[in-house]
């Protein structure tokens, strides 16, 4: 059964990530939701392809069809608060992306070694600052876990949102939130604890202030052989601050087998 | 006045362009349907004189219709107060110019100090329109656990609420159950939207209508809440849904209304709760056998 | 055979045993000294080396052990200093306990569980990354694999001899106040009882003396004799090194890997029990910050070692104050850990065990600890009821029964690239004296009957490959 793969496409100009997103002034957020048993590495492998290599290389077992060089040159930066540098320097060394067209910052890296017992504002302000510095003009900052943060340092959400997140925001045309939404579920009793609060709180809070939420995550009806799960493209709170292009609801299935990803249509 | 009560979508149209008193105008919204669309609308209904202030906790982007922007992340609601009042009519002025205050969201001022918050800025010449996210959840510290919740506090004080929903048809629950797992449907988020306008006139009534509302063409339809009427069944019915013949007769009607179910006698409560059983003639009841048991 | 017999048994035969031992040819440089010895005409006794090895070390008998492990070791040295210099910051890759996955090729060691490492995918343990074990009910299957992984550990240490006390190639972190662990080690399964015995006669026949010989000149029955007893030595030989030999690849694994993984018998205790060079005690409860930099210098004090890091019974509310199990104590330490972790990749594993019925009502707590684990596995020991319908179903083959699902969450490495490997229900473990055992679960066929029989055909035969595949390689061995 021969089953016909499908491009990624977010924007309505038929792109993953449209040049008109970096044009402007303007700042949008973007989410990429996840859970425990789909890790949505692969789709931001994708991301930061499109806008190192002109296009998702490593998508459906691609031969670089639309490699062409992305029409605005970007900076790419990588912060993430669970994986290492390395982890994501081999993995975008795998996917042949020139070591100099984006950065991975060292944030998780004794995360809590250097800053225990330090107020949670200098914490942040040494975690800006180390952004600041790599962020410029036309930048895409995809930013993985920042929930961990509310865990390490006893941060609440909301100041997570206007200490951290708003500032970055600020910083660069396309924010990309990669966050897990592992343990959602309705079946909370009816007195949430103020952890479980904090943690939907962050979510949602971030889903209001998203155009578009990219959701990787398992079948619900569990394992199947051919299938690894789905990505949903739906609108999220917020409008894109862009004239130019729209992001296009999808639903894809996706199937991630050796280190390739096929998407198909659901 | 009274006319407007016989125009629903007249009311709306005054209330988007701001010709309704209100100092509060409270846009109610959930993660099913952003109140971004109804915020839009207020701006493309306001006349271009007004000056619009623009409080924000979730963007950095300033709108095009704002006159000023003010970035509400890492201040305190009082320093935000000082950032803001300068922009706003001072008590001074004579024949202040009506402004609008518009808030992103009022999810990240806390409960206690909301009422405080709102009423210092609101005054004859302000309306603040402000968004309440409901899908955001909020911890209740023990300490104030009598104190009502936000969204109470601002259904109470506000003027106007307009509560948004998705126009979708995806039953209620189901959304609910999904969003809350994070799954999120498609067509959500739409341009075309309802609202239920709750206008609490001076006289202390409050009217209620419901909206279905173009955020695009900028068209606004009055709905009118279709009750569900129940319906008699009929012959047609059933015309050509099989083969078999569904329908009942006025004389099978007749004897069905007849029947008397089982569990009336047990209703009667004259046995004293024992278990109704007459042995039938046919009947062929087992001593012996564990597993034949009539009870 | 007398109580004396036995030790010279042990003392002489494990020097000649060890270098009756050849690997294949690809196998370990250290090796190699020992292919050219003199005894390597015994072919019976190819795979039982570190059968032997092993057995000297880890019988009762102490004043054994110390001679054996003598014994042993001279030759280790001197093949294998001139690998360690030149390896001295990183992990040596000749390491005994180290292979690459068959999946990613990645080096991993073995956790000390042949089923839980097959249960990864990478045949092991990728190095770099951290599996955390949970269990539901408060059942303490979890305490089982947490010490093969620790007794895992010390015998790669000793693999090479004594030096493993004063050198080493493998120091574990214990992150417990539970000092009382290393009594409680288990030591490595030496086969039945009946096999041990049968085993020690044959490697006494077997050795090449006057006595033996002029036997089996003599008599003419003995020569048979000898041979069926050397089949029994190999045999035992194959429980021991071999337990691993499920499929023809496990089979390549046990040549290639003959210190790879061992099968520990939880009955018994490892002896000597392992030394301050060989274990570290850090307690959890210390401050984040010093419990992190007391890991990492006791990383870097056992440089060039691989590091095995073990966290038993996180949050066990006997031992953890209730104030850790707030999400800002107790996701510091993990998140440290896992730094660490990462920063020594290269040698450095990381073990976890915990008890999920105590937080079952606190899913996105959970959530966030497993976040910080690079593999995560579940275990659901069955209720009485479900044991009792198993027994009633395996009434002849006891062995058979089951003691509750594994359920996998996260493998390491896949998971991360994003494949989905949650598989619920789809495995069951059970706890012997000498293995713990991840099989396919299958519900059992409740006639008994016809169990055996149908067990052969159905898929569920698949649950068996290790008793299936051992009963083919015997009677395969056998031949030659």
């Amino acid at each position: 059964m021969s089953v016909q793969k499908q491009e990624l496409q977010i924007f309505s100009d038929h792109t993953v990530l449209s040049k008109h997103l970096f044009e402007g002034a303007s700042s949008n957020l973007m989410m990429v939701t996840d859970t425990a048993a789909t890790n949505a590495s692969w789709l931001v492998n994708a991301l930061v392809e499109t806008v190192t290599l002109g296009g998702p290389v490593s998508l459906n077992g691609n031969n670089s069809s639309s490699a062409e060089v992305f029409s605005v040159p970007v900076k790419v930066v990588v912060g993430s608060f669970l994986n290492s540098k390395s982890h994501f320097t081999s993995s975008f060394d795998r996917l042949k992306i020139p070591r100099n067209e984006y950065s991975v910052l060292e944030i998780a890296e004794d995360l809590v070694l250097k800053n225990v017992g330090k107020p949670v504002d200098v914490v942040i302000a040494t975690i800006l600052k180390q952004f600041q510095t790599a962020l410029g003009e036309r930048s895409l900052l995809v930013l993985e876990k920042p929930e961990l943060l509310m865990a390490l340092f006893k941060l609440s959400s909301d100041d997570l949102h206007l200490k951290l997140i708003n500032p970055l925001l600020k910083l660069c045309s396309l924010l990309i939130v990669v966050t897990s939404v592992e343990s959602f579920d309705n079946d909370f009793p009816e007195n949430l604890g103020k952890n479980t609060v904090e943690f939907v709180r962050f979510t949602t809070s971030c889903f209001h202030k998203s155009f578009l939420v990219l959701s990787v995550r398992p079948l619900d009806t569990g394992k199947a052989k051919d299938v690894t799960g789905t990505l949903a493209l739906t609108r999220g709170g917020a409008l894109l601050d862009v004239s130019a292009v729209q992001p296009v609801e999808n639903h894809y299935l996706f199937h991630n087998f050796k280190e390739n990803t096929s998407l198909f249509y659901r | 006045m009274a006319s407007t009560n016989n125009n629903p979508k007249v009311l709306l149209k005054r209330t988007f362009s701001l010709k309704e008193q209100a100092s509060l105008i409270l846009c109610t919204d959930t993660m099913a349907q952003s109140s971004r669309h109804v915020v839009e609308e207020f701006a493309n209904n306001v006349s271009d004189e007004m000056p619009i202030v623009f409080v924000s906790f979730e963007t950095p982007n300033k709108p095009k219709y704002a006159r000023q922007f003010i970035d509400a992340s890492g201040k305190t609601s009082k320093q935000l107060i000082s950032v803001l009042q300068p922009y706003l009519p001072q008590p001074q002025e004579q024949a202040p110019k009506m402004h609008l205050v518009i808030i992103d969201t009022l999810n990240y001022i806390l409960s206690e100090d909301l009422t405080q918050f709102i009423s210092t800025i609101a005054s004859p010449f302000v309306t603040i329109l402000a968004t309440y996210h409901q899908s955001i959840p909020t911890w209740r510290s023990p300490e104030f656990e009598n104190y009502p919740a936000a969204i109470q506090l601002l259904q109470f004080i506000a003027n106007t609420v307009i509560e948004v929903t998705p126009k979708t048809s995806i039953d209620e629950d189901d959304l609910e159950a999904d969003l809350s797992r994070f799954v999120i449907p498609r067509n959500l988020n739409s341009h075309i939207f309802y609202v239920t306008l709750t206008n609490k006139r001076k006289s202390g009534r409050a009217i209620k209508n419901k909206f279905s509302i173009n955020s695009k063409t900028h068209e606004y339809e009055y709905v009118i809440e279709k009750q569900e009427e129940h319906v008699e069944e009929s012959p047609e019915m059933f015309e050509g849904l099989t083969t078999f013949n569904l329908n009942t007769s006025e004389k099978q009607k007749l004897a069905k209304d007849q029947v008397e179910l089982p569990y009336l006698e047990a209703q009667s409560f004259n046995s004293g709760g024992a278990i109704v059983y007459e042995f039938e003639k046919d009947d062929d009841y087992d001593e012996e056998d564990p597993y034949e048991d009539p009870f | 055979m007398s109580f004396r017999k036995r030790c010279e048994v042990l003392s002489d035969g494990s020097g000649s045993k060890r270098n009756a031992a050849p690997p294949s040819p690809g196998g370990l440089q250290r090796e190699l000294p020992s292919r050219n010895a003199p005894q390597r005409r015994l072919p019976a006794m190819n795979r039982g080396q570190i059968g032997g090895a092993v057995v000297g070390r880890v019988v009762s008998n102490a004043g054994s052990i110390h001679r054996d492990m003598n014994g042993l070791h001279i030759g280790g040295i001197s093949s294998h200093t001139g690998q360690q210099i030149d390896g001295s910051t990183s992990l040596n890759l000749s390491h005994p306990g180290i292979r690459p996955s068959p999946a990613t090729s990645q080096q991993t060691t073995s956790i000390g569980c042949a089923d839980l490492d097959k249960l990864m995918g990478h045949m092991g343990f990728p190095l770099g990354c951290s599996l955390l074990i949970e269990e539901e009910s408060t059942t303490d299957f979890n305490s089982v694999l947490s010490k093969v992984y620790a007794s895992q550990g010390i015998v790669h240490n000793r693999v090479e001899g004594s030096r493993g006390f004063k050198d080493g190639n493998t120091h574990l972190i214990v992150l417990s106040l539970n000092h009382h662990l290393t009594k409680e080690l288990p030591g490595v399964y030496k086969g039945s009882r009946k096999d041990i015995k049968k085993s020690k006669i044959a490697k006494e026949q077997s050795k090449v003396t006057v006595s033996n010989l002029l036997e089996s000149q003599s008599t003419p029955t003995s020569s048979g004799q000898r041979s069926k007893d050397l089949k029994i030595a190999w045999r035992y030989g194959i429980n021991d090194d071999a337990t691993t030999s499920k499929s023809s690849r496990e089979y390549d694994q046990s040549e290639t890997y003959p210190d790879y993984n061992h099968q520990f018998d939880i009955t018994s205790n490892l002896i000597p029990a392992p030394t301050s060079n060989e274990i570290s005690f850090i307690s959890p409860l210390l401050s984040v910050s010093s419990v992190l930099s007391q890991v990492v210098s006791t990383i870097k004090r056992h440089d060039s070692k691989l590091i095995r890091i073990l966290l038993p019974n996180l949050l066990h509310p006997a031992l953890y104050p209730p104030k850790m199990t707030q999400l800002h104590e107790i996701i510091p330490l993990l998140h440290g850990l896992r730094s660490i972790l990462k920063n020594y990749k290269e040698r450095c594993v990381l073990l976890s065990t915990i008890s999920t019925s105590l937080f079952n009502n606190q899913p996105l707590f959970m959530a966030q600890i497993e976040q910080l684990f690079d593999g995560v596995i579940n275990l659901e020991p069955f209720g009485q009821e479900m044991l009792q319908l198993l027994e009633k179903a395996y009434k002849s083959q006891p062995n058979k029964i089951q003691h509750g699902l594994v359920h996998i969450k996260k493998l390491p490495v896949f998971s991360e690239r994003g494949e989905m490997h949650v598989a619920k229900s789809e495995w069951a473990f059970k706890n012997g004296r000498k293995k713990f055992e991840i099989e396919e679960w299958g519900i059992p066929v409740e006639d008994d009957e016809d169990t055996s029989k149908k067990d052969k055909e159905s898929p569920a035969r698949k649950a068996q490959p290790f008793q299936d595949e051992h009963q083919h390689s015997h009677t395969k061995n056998l031949d030659f």
